[in-house]
């Protein structure tokens, strides 16, 4: 569902794999709401029930 | 001049600093609105004048009239909460899917002029789940902080399909608030109810127009229009929505003010779409992105501004890696293997990508474009 990337530049993306394949590359931005819902399903894996696409 | 006609002391209603002159079946009077409110033509009062709040604030529903449609203009439900038409989301009850929402002309200069399009929230022929289905649009707190502690009119257009299955042909619209910073309205803190109403919906375009007056502790507002189907779906168990719109003072549907959309013109509703999500397209086969080179004999770098800068830092979805390609200085259109981001921020994106063998002299410049017969997408979300 998950991994993290870490940029040639340093710091890390979190690259979510979609349920069409796809891959999306999220920042780990407080701001950001995919970065939020990731947070939350690190200590809630059920939680990404429903997440936003 | 005739008698009568010239108000004197004696024949005058005015009393107070402020008082106008007014008529309804006799000589009246309109005392002084408060500060900043202005004068209004509304038929349904004694006088046919009322002060309103100066309503000099833009509308904060996004897309109000369905105009923009980045994400395509039909989407299929999913088990999630979609985004369809921008700025607006859908889910329906359990996650239930058969469901589709698309956008649709209004075909109606009558009962619903100066407005293109509408969204229609369906569920899809022959379904038998009875999950609601809900279209909702959280506006984010920058925008919302100036409605609050103010009353204010929430105005829709809707209609139904003739075979809209709700028991009463009632659709439920809610205006809440939550008291968080910028989220999304299913994960709204202390969610409040402003006003709820259950309108009653015919095959004809109607408007609605809810008064409520908005909590101090609100700190992000947003609308859930919903309902909730019986039985098994016909061809047209459907609602249409558009004209979304809040203003400040209190309107009756006939007298709340005319349309219009939060970005002015349509190149402004497209900004204001593009501040939360961006569909950037190459179009036809080798459509270009932008430039890039060599990071080593395998693998690019290429950047790309965001058209507007976005509300935060977005999420960065690739179509699939082969639909991008690069053109190289030996004119060699080459496909890519893997794509991803080195780097992302509100103002653009420093992506990277690979490909097969060792076509790249190092530092070579090179174009990044859509491959042969691909439609590469970049999607940004900075949605709540």
């Amino acid at each position: 569902m998950y991994r993290k990337y870490t940029s040639k530049l340093g710091g890390e993306m979190i690259v979510r794999t979609n349920s069409d394949g796809t891959e999306s590359w999220i920042p780990t931005d407080e701001a950001n709401s995919d970065y939020q819902r990731y947070l939350c399903w690190l200590e809630n894996p059920d939680a990404e029930l429903g997440g936003t696409l | 001049m005739a008698t009568g006609r010239v108000p004197t002391t004696a024949n005058s209603p005015l009393t107070a600093k402020g008082d106008l002159f007014t008529y309804s079946t006799t000589q009246a009077r309109l005392a002084v609105g408060n500060n900043g409110d202005t004068l209004l033509a509304d038929s349904s009062t004694t006088t046919g004048l009322r002060y309103n709040p100066q309503n000099a604030l833009a509308n904060p529903v996004i897309n109000s009239g369905f105009d923009i449609w980045q994400r395509g203009t039909s989407i299929a439900a999913t088990a999630a909460y979609l985004y369809n038409a921008d700025r607006w989301l859908f889910v329906r009850g359990g996650f239930a899917t058969g469901a589709t929402i698309s956008r649709q002309t209004t075909s109606d200069t009558t009962n619903l002029p100066n407005i293109q399009y509408a969204a229609r929230v369906q569920r899809n022929s022959g379904n038998t789940s009875t999950a609601f289905l809900e279209l909702s649009q959280t506006i984010e707190t920058a925008n919302s902080l100036p409605f609050v502690g103010k009353t204010v009119t929430l105005s829709f257009y809707a209609r139904k399909g003739a075979n809209y299955s709700e028991t009463n042909s009632i659709l439920v619209a809610s205006f809440v608030y939550g008291t968080g910073t910028d989220q999304s309205v299913q994960n709204f803190t202390s969610l409040t109810t402003i006003a709820s109403s259950s309108v009653g919906l015919t095959t004809t375009w109607q408007r609605f127009a809810i008064n409520a007056t908005i909590a101090t502790a609100a700190t992000e507002l947003a609308m859930i229009f919903s309902y909730t189907p019986t039985g098994t779906a016909g061809a047209n168990d459907w609602f249409e929505i558009t004209g979304v719109q809040i203003d400040l003072g209190t309107y009756t549907a006939s007298t709340a003010p005319t349309f219009r959309r939060s970005g002015g013109t349509l190149q402004g509703e497209l900004a204001a779409c593009q501040r939360y999500f961006q569909a950037v397209e190459a179009g036809a086969s080798y459509g270009p992105f932008g430039s890039a080179f060599a990071f080593s004999t395998n693998t690019i770098m290429f950047n790309y501004g965001w058209k507007v800068k976005m509300r935060t830092n977005p999420t960065v979805t690739y179509s699939a890696a082969a639909d991008f390609a690069t053109y190289d200085k030996d004119a060699a259109v080459t496909a890519g293997s893997t794509i991803g981001v080195e780097r992302v921020n509100a103002e653009g994106l420093l992506g990277y990508m690979t490909v097969a063998g060792n076509p790249y002299a190092g530092g070579e410049g090179l174009t990044v474009l859509a491959n042969a017969g691909a439609s590469a997408k970049i999607n940004a979300s900075s949605e709540l």
